[in-house]
């Protein structure tokens, strides 16, 4: 199956399979989505929204559509996957393009937690002070639209969320593989985007219920859902909550794989029940 | 007897033609009364009717004053709430080496 890798998003984008042609409007779709949703690319789209704070604005309607998904998420984990947490992450050091980001040796600050946000139709209407930061359902989502552009079965990895069409053998955090059968596989976790802000470890995943950089029981959650977006809101929200996460995706029916920092691993029932079933 | 026999007037009765046709005037006037009673009556009734009708339609709550649409919610608002997002895949053992891998990003 023929590769495709470019860097976009902060991360290695892989596409396998599909056409040279088809390949290209992956690559293209990943930089169109980067310039609009951005926090780091001035005059971006997102940039446009958080500076007209507490203005109504008029946007684009793959803005409005991926914030409609954003805010559905949110709804869905009972607020834990919050769009309007971008304050919190600036708060705890994340100003910059990851890459670019240095220890600091300033204390991390602290900021509001999710705010309400206004959509309608195409008009979107930020609370004074919050800031939306659309990277916990853009990167999945822009997964999702590439494998539709790619014919034939085919999959997109965009470092580590991962859509397939047609079964595809995937290796997962800590060792161990499993393969995937239908949907995708996204995986959270605070080993990889992580900086030193005030001589203290911060990571990109924060936790709503305290404005900070969450301090989980896990390092790394792996979820498979119908979609990447939906894998990757579920393995965030499982994260997020602790121990109470395999509980949770366990009554959503999700299949989850958790793993804590002396690398023991937990699955979730319908985990079990799909490697169980298929042998 | 020699009395002389006083002299009436003597009035003419109408001649049967004359009388005939004033008689069919009367009757044509009639008709055409009674006919422009009926034609009143029947546009006064139309139009208490369709003034009826019309104060009906627009002050009587039970009556639909704009096209029947089922009763729905809107497609957007559908397609938001209902759809949901937690759906999950399928995951099986894994049957060949890795072609990808699944990490943090």
């Amino acid at each position: 199956m023929n590769e495709y890798r470019f860097d976009a998003m902060g991360c290695e984008v892989v596409v396998r399979g599909g056409r040279a042609n088809e390949q290209c409007e992956v690559e293209q779709l990943f930089r169109d989505r980067d310039r609009t949703f951005s926090r780091f690319i001035p005059g971006s789209e997102l940039n446009r929204v958080n500076e007209a704070s507490g203005r109504p604005i008029l946007v684009s309607s793959l803005f409005a559509d991926t914030l409609a998904v954003a805010l559905q998420a949110a709804r869905e984990t009972d607020g834990l996957v919050d769009p309007t947490l971008g304050a919190a992450l600036e708060a705890a050091g994340y100003t910059r393009d990851f890459s670019d980001l240095i220890a600091d040796p300033r204390p991390a600050g602290r900021a509001c937690g999710p705010r309400p946000v206004g959509l309608v139709g195409r008009i979107v209407r930020m609370p004074e002070g919050a800031i939306l930061d659309l990277n916990g359902v853009v990167k999945s989502l822009a997964v999702d639209d590439a494998l539709a552009l790619l014919s034939g079965d085919a999959s997109v990895s965009a470092g580590g969320d991962l859509a397939a069409r047609g079964p595809l053998t995937v290796a997962l955090p800590c060792g161990d593989a499993i393969e995937l059968r239908k949907g995708a596989l996204a995986t959270s976790g605070r080993t990889k985007r992580r900086w030193l802000r005030g001589g203290e470890v911060q990571h990109h995943l924060i936790d709503p219920r305290t404005g900070l950089p969450s301090r989980s029981v896990w390092t790394e959650v792996t979820a498979c859902g119908a979609t990447c977006v939906a894998a990757d809101v579920a393995a965030k929200a499982g994260f997020l909550l602790g121990e109470d996460g395999p509980g949770w995706l366990d009554t959503r029916g999700i299949p989850a794989r958790f793993v804590r920092e002396d690398g023991a691993v937990r699955t979730t029932l319908a985990w079990d029940r799909d490697l169980r079933e298929a042998a | 007897m020699g009395q002389r026999a006083k002299k009436r007037p003597q009035v003419q009765p109408p001649r049967p033609d004359r009388r005939g046709r004033d008689r069919q005037d009367e009757l044509a006037a009639a008709r055409r009364r009674a006919n422009a009673t009926k034609v009143g009556f029947v546009a006064a009734v139309a139009v208490l009717f369709v003034g009826g009708m019309s104060f009906a339609r627009n002050a009587y709550a039970g009556h639909a004053k704009a096209p029947v649409v089922p009763l729905a919610a809107p497609g957007r608002y559908e397609r938001i709430v209902k759809k949901n997002l937690l759906q999950a895949g399928v995951v099986a053992p894994a049957q060949a080496p890795p072609g990808a891998a699944s990490a943090p990003s």
